[in-house]
């Protein structure tokens, strides 16, 4: 996975390096445990900062996965 | 011609709200419809308009605490009409009828008798419980002079005293508010989660959107309180208020400052047009985005630490509610099944309700209610 992706989900959720080490495609929110609504607000944020992108509230809404995450940012043409 | 700027009416849930900025300056010429003033709630900054053009005159300073319908300002056509109206004013505040006790206890706690509520006496009493009820905000207003601490508590102890903000006052008088207007009690159950859990899940892979624990809460205690209508109502002088609709508030801790955004009509949405709104609230809330509008009218409340590994916390009823639900993190535990033990993930649900319109019972079996829905969530949802 993106390693800048990675980094970002580690930050904004507090993950262990253990933890954002074994970060994959598939993590969702419901796999992640610190991956709650408060740290998906932090993540949205960081990644608008980190890809300078405007990412609208009902889009974040759907950015449930690293997967999903990675999806988004290339159908935005955001420079991975 | 003077017109008098006020404080808007705003939210049912707060009496008060803090100058936070004057925009215009005082005695300067502004005109009609630009923004001459933000109110803060303890949930919103609400700008205030000029209601026409006309010279400013600024009647409550930044950080004041006031009322609401009090006069804050005024637009005046003229510049001698501003003069007049201000000397008045100040008349007016001086006319009251101020015992001799009651200036030398404001004198001495470094109260201003303008700050008093309007009322033709000022008695000692009227100063002490207006020093007592607003010792945080004297010192946000810049008529702050007064760190006083109290009686019982030598100074030595106390390292320092910081301001708190306008916010934070605004929501301490409102939790005080709440805990003097109200009968609070407390009853909890603990749910078995795993198929809400479970719900959630399948919900967000099937729908490709974030569907949590707390959505599956929302949903369940929306359906309740639309069986239990007490639980949707406030107690106001000895009659029982029901909402129509169940207008549902959920807590958001922004950076320590807590904002209550609204899901209306929260009975009549299934859980992934919950969820949706919900997620969205919560964004705004970051991105400072809530109007007072998002933040009004709530009939009910949602608070959840669940996130914070907290096994259980009772919380504060807001004004003009009669409940409040509180979401704990999940925790598990084993229990004996088939010869075995089976893990189950297992959450303290929580819940404060005003005793004067509910009893033990009757909370019980409410909490109940959400208690069955959520167990059967992976079943059937409702």
């Amino acid at each position: 996975m993106n390693h800048r992706i990675r980094s970002i989900l580690k930050t904004s959720l507090a993950l262990e390096d253990a933890d954002a080490m074994s970060l994959s495609a598939a993590s969702s929110i419901h796999t992640v445990g610190k991956w709650d609504s408060l740290g998906h607000v932090r993540l949205v944020l960081a990644l608008e900062a980190e890809f300078t992108v405007t990412i609208p509230n009902e889009d974040a809404v759907r950015l449930i996965s690293v997967r999903h995450i990675e999806e988004y940012l290339a159908s935005r043409r955001v420079d991975l | 011609m003077v017109t008098e700027i006020k404080v808007p009416r705003h939210d049912v849930n707060d009496t008060h709200v803090i100058i936070a900025r004057w925009k215009g300056a005082d005695g300067s010429r502004v005109p009609k419809g630009v923004e001459i003033c933000v109110v803060e709630t303890s949930k919103s900054a609400i700008p205030v308009d000029a209601e026409r053009e006309g010279y400013l005159g600024i009647a409550c300073l930044e950080g004041e605490l006031v009322e609401e319908g009090r006069t804050i300002g005024w637009l005046a056509d003229t510049v001698e009409e501003l003069a007049t109206v201000r000397a008045d004013h100040h008349a007016s505040t001086e006319e009251r009828i101020v015992t001799h006790k009651a200036r030398a206890l404001a004198e001495r706690l470094g109260v201003s008798l303008d700050d008093l509520p309007q009322s033709s006496v000022i008695r000692e009493k009227d100063v002490r419980d207006f020093a007592s009820q607003t010792a945080a905000v004297r010192h946000v207003g810049s008529r702050a002079t007064v760190r006083e601490l109290p009686d019982d508590v030598a100074t030595d102890l106390v390292d320092r005293v910081a301001d708190l903000t306008p916010a934070q006052v605004t929501a301490a008088r409102r939790v005080m508010a709440s805990l003097h207007g109200a009968a609070p009690a407390y009853v909890a159950v603990e749910v078995e989660v795993d198929s809400a859990l479970k719900a959630a899940e399948s919900l967000s892979s099937r729908h490709g959107q974030a569907v949590r624990l707390n959505d599956i809460v929302l949903r369940c205690v929306a359906v309740a309180a639309a069986e239990f209508p007490a639980f949707n109502a406030f107690f106001w002088r000895d009659q029982i208020c029901y909402y129509r609709g169940v207008h549902v508030g959920i807590v958001v801790d922004v950076g320590g400052k807590l904002v209550v955004p609204v899901i209306r009509n929260a009975a009549e949405k299934d859980v992934l047009a919950l969820a949706r709104e919900s997620a969205v609230l919560q964004m705004k809330a970051f991105r400072e985005q809530l109007t007072a509008a998002d933040c009004s009218d709530g009939s009910l409340t949602i608070t959840n630490l669940s996130g914070h590994g907290v096994s259980e916390f009772i919380p504060v009823l807001y004004t003009n509610q009669s409940a409040v639900v509180a979401v704990s993190t999940p925790q598990r535990r084993w229990y004996p099944g088939n010869g075995r033990l089976v893990e189950r993930r297992v959450a303290k649900l929580g819940m404060t309700y005003d005793h004067r319109l509910h009893t033990g019972a009757a909370a019980a079996q409410f909490l109940g209610r959400v208690k069955a829905l959520m167990e059967q969530a992976g079943a059937a949802l409702p």
